[in-house]
């Protein structure tokens, strides 16, 4: 996230777009660098499309520093548009044209050349609609009419991507297929910018801007993240039977544990907030064994990220709140 | 890498543009159905249905009373002609009227009380003529109807009179002849010098006139006026028979002869028009002049060809304004304007696009219905090239219209609603069923702004006149189509690189 500002990708300081009655998205601030994934997480209605839609030129934002590739989005050049990819919400396609024709089409929004044979087949491919291209949009689901759609927004090699909400109505395994290719064009330079209701797809992101009544709750790594909501990493203790008040204290005052109040999960197992977790959990087995305490284990453990994300509105809320 | 965004990419985009609007007009039969073969089936329906003579009205007669007698039934059904069939005769009024109601009749024509009575007493005598027609129209007609059959009543009671003056006339032969004898007498007897003679023809000859003239006074009023009508003056030529009586008194014996020679051709110019008089025929004599109307062309103007120009102009206009109107706002509510808006795309790129799809759409409609109007025997008697510019022109023109009206489209039954109006206002405004003279001059206004206007106009001129079009109907449609398009590339900026807050 920090490089030299010239280089970065996105730079967006007290961004803001007022829709009234507390619809928007206000004081954005964010530096994305090229090549990273960013994730824009959040609930309906956060302000995650509106954030993109400022970011490609399509909305105009209220208030606020808006560059993306160097350049204000409402007055992109022809070539700065052209390196960027968008694929809206919902999947627009001409119900007349075949998926075949719609991906041709969106194609030739980009001015690509009329050879696209090789790169049809890849895009295809990619999105698993072999012998299926030449269905009309009535006849496709809604998770294919998605998939026309992110082939659409790959097509011209964008170096800046944004999708919104490319996950949404896909099967598990197509998904997780997306996220890869999805890296691998990170890995080759490109900068994508990724809404998603799907809070565990925050795993994928390099960084997870998490977003809430429209405005930015935090930004950090999906690491961060759990640190940020929990106040540090987790370890999980099971114990092989129910432990005594006497062996919880124990526990307590290990180095790298004290201060920590363990959260029973249930009658043996324990989850602590710990400053290190690869650290604490050793320490925890080696106090285990010093002291024959019969523990079934003692290991890092990762919170899910919907409850990291609950944690964090919440917290948010709360603070909102109080303000 | 992203594609240079240069010349080659604005084609491509254009070309994407004219290829989709192409597949979606095609993939969607029952639309191009809905729009054109709509239309022109309720044109030609129309067309071959409509007559251009109204159904002759059913009429009564109503006489003063029992005794009265204009004609019979078949004489006033030939008097008054194709306009009217008598129904019959009746003297009740009242019942008459309640037929008229109940719409058993059409027209009630009620005879003058005392015909004779009004015209003694210096008056017109007037037939009324009862109706319950609402239609202006056809109220027009009815009016018109009246007058000329009033006018063939006319004509027919003054071709009696003047039968009966011609009958009268024979009597004046006797006596313009014993003129004609004793003026030859009067002649001799001055050449031989016998004075006395032809004092004593003089004097016969003044009797003679006299007995002339009184014979001639029935139908010699009537002979006056059409004899001047057609340059002979009858008074006057008594008048100079008299005069030439009168020199024939003299006492110069050369003055006396001359006179009675002018005499004798005066008499004979008399005789010979008394005899043309006879000779004439009282239908001519009441109604001499005719009409023959010419038309410069020999197209035949049965109301199917008439109309030919005009329905394509006015389909291939609905079609291309309801096309461009349809497709922006589809454009819209697909929620494809902001793809657009985040690609490079140019909002010139994406109009020249849709101008050239739409149009080669409409301009393969226009060839269709050309092709039509040639089968039905209909031939462009004028330019070829200048009717192939008329139709490109109202195309363009048409579409621009179409993309303007989309711009204060929300939904597409919206944008059919205008295209719709559009259409409606056609039909009044354009000339294609009404005159544009008859519109006043502010209302006309409306008129141009509907490029059918100036597409009935000059295809018709193109079509059945053979006439140059108007350079004033060419260059403002051209003006117009150009006005439109600057409007629809505002309306397109705005949907493609604006953005609205």
């Amino acid at each position: 996230m920090h490089a030299p500002p010239t280089s970065r990708t996105v730079v967006a300081s007290g961004l803001t777009k007022d829709f009234g009655d507390g619809a928007g998205v206000f004081d954005i601030d964010i530096e994305i660098d090229p090549g990273t994934i960013v994730g824009f997480i959040g609930p309906s209605g956060s302000g995650k499309t509106t954030t993109i839609r400022m970011m490609t030129g399509v909305t105009a934002p209220d208030h606020g520093e808006l560059t993306v590739l160097g350049e204000k989005p409402m007055s992109f050049r022809r070539n700065t548009r052209a390196r960027i990819g968008y694929m809206p919400q919902h999947a627009i396609l001409y119900p007349e044209l075949t998926l075949l024709e719609n991906l041709n089409f969106a194609a030739s929004l980009y001015g690509m050349p009329y050879n696209r044979k090789e790169r049809i087949e890849e895009l295809v491919d990619f999105v698993q609609l072999e012998g299926r291209m030449d269905r009309l949009p009535r006849e496709a689901s809604g998770g294919e009419k998605k998939r026309i759609m992110l082939a659409s927004t790959f097509f011209h090699s964008p170096d800046l991507i944004f999708l919104d909400e490319p996950t949404a109505g896909i099967d598990p395994v197509l998904r997780r297929r997306f996220w890869d290719r999805f890296r691998e064009l990170s890995d080759m330079g490109r900068t994508l910018l990724v809404t998603t209701q799907y809070v565990g797809e925050a795993a994928y992101c390099d960084y997870v801007a998490v977003l809430a009544n429209g405005e930015i709750v935090i930004i950090e790594t999906p690491e961060g993240l759990r640190q940020a909501a929990y106040g540090g990493e987790q370890i999980e203790v099971t114990f092989v039977s129910p432990p005594s008040r006497d062996l919880v204290e124990q526990l307590s005052r290990i180095v790298g544990v004290e201060g920590s109040e363990p959260d029973w999960v249930d009658s043996r197992t324990a989850h602590l907030i710990v400053e290190n977790a690869g650290q604490a959990s050793q320490t925890v087995l080696d106090w285990a064994e010093q002291n024959q305490i019969a523990l079934e284990k003692a290991e890092v453990f990762q919170p899910e990220f919907d409850d990291v994300f609950v944690a964090l509105v919440a917290d948010h809320e709360e603070t909102a709140g109080g303000r | 890498m992203a594609v240079e965004q240069g010349l080659g990419a604005r084609l491509v985009r254009t070309f994407g543009f004219f290829k989709k609007e192409l597949f979606s007009v095609f993939r969607q039969p029952r639309l191009i159905l809905i729009l054109v073969i709509g239309p022109f089936l309720i044109l030609l329906i129309f067309g071959l249905g409509y007559r251009t003579t109204p159904p002759p009205f059913e009429t009564l007669l109503v006489l003063p009373n029992e005794e009265a007698q204009l004609a019979d039934e078949a004489d006033l059904n030939e008097a008054f002609g194709a306009g009217i069939t008598f129904e019959g005769t009746t003297t009740d009024l009242d019942s008459a009227r309640s037929q008229l109601k109940n719409g058993e009749v059409d027209l009630l024509i009620v005879a003058p009380e005392d015909p004779l009575g009004s015209l003694e007493a210096g008056e017109k005598a007037d037939f009324q003529v009862i109706h319950g027609e609402v239609d202006p129209v056809v109220r027009s007609s009815i009016e018109l109807l009246a007058r000329l059959s009033v006018d063939e009543i006319n004509r027919r009671v003054l071709s009696g009179v003047v039968n009966t003056a011609q009958a009268e006339s024979e009597d004046v032969e006797e006596p313009v002849s014993a003129l004609r004898e004793t003026t030859s007498a009067l002649v001799a007897a001055l050449e031989t010098g016998d004075r006395s003679g032809a004092d004593d023809e003089i004097a016969q000859l003044r009797a003679e006139l006299d007995a002339t003239e009184q014979r001639t006074a029935s139908a010699d009023s009537l002979y006056r006026s059409v004899g001047q009508s057609l340059g002979f003056d009858e008074e006057q030529v008594i008048g100079r028979i008299e005069e030439n009586l009168e020199a024939a008194e003299s006492t110069d014996q050369d003055e006396a002869l001359a006179a009675a020679r002018e005499l004798e051709e005066s008499v004979s110019e008399l005789e010979a028009s008394l005899t043309r008089a006879q000779q004439l025929d009282a239908n001519l004599l009441v109604a001499p002049f005719g009409v023959d109307v010419v038309q410069v062309n020999d197209v035949s103007m049965e109301p199917g060809i008439y109309y030919s120009p005009g329905t394509i102009a006015l389909l291939v206009q609905h079609l291309a304004l309801t096309f461009a109107a349809l497709s922006l706002v589809r454009d819209r509510q697909l929620g494809l304007t902001e793809v657009f808006r985040a690609s490079p795309l140019a909002s010139g790129e994406a109009l020249t696009g849709k101008y050239l799809g739409f149009g080669s759409i409409a301009v393969l409609v226009a060839a269709s219905l050309t092709g039509a109007m040639l089968l039905f025997g209909v031939t462009v008697r004028g330019s070829w090239l200048m009717y192939a510019a008329v139709l490109m022109l109202v195309i363009v023109a048409s579409l621009g219209l179409g993309f303007v009206l989309s711009g204060v489209s929300r939904t597409d039954s919206q944008a059919v609603q205008y295209s719709m109006l559009v259409l409606l206002v056609s039909i009044f405004f354009t000339g294609f069923v009404l005159p544009l003279e008859q519109l006043a001059v502010p209302v006309r206004v409306i008129s141009y702004m509907i490029p059918a206007t100036y597409g009935i106009q000059a295809l018709q001129d193109l079509v059945f006149r053979d006439v140059a079009v108007d350079p004033i109907i060419l260059g403002g449609l051209a003006l117009y189509a150009l006005a439109l398009m600057v409007g629809a590339w505002f309306v397109v900026r705005r949907d493609v690189v604006s953005v609205r807050t």
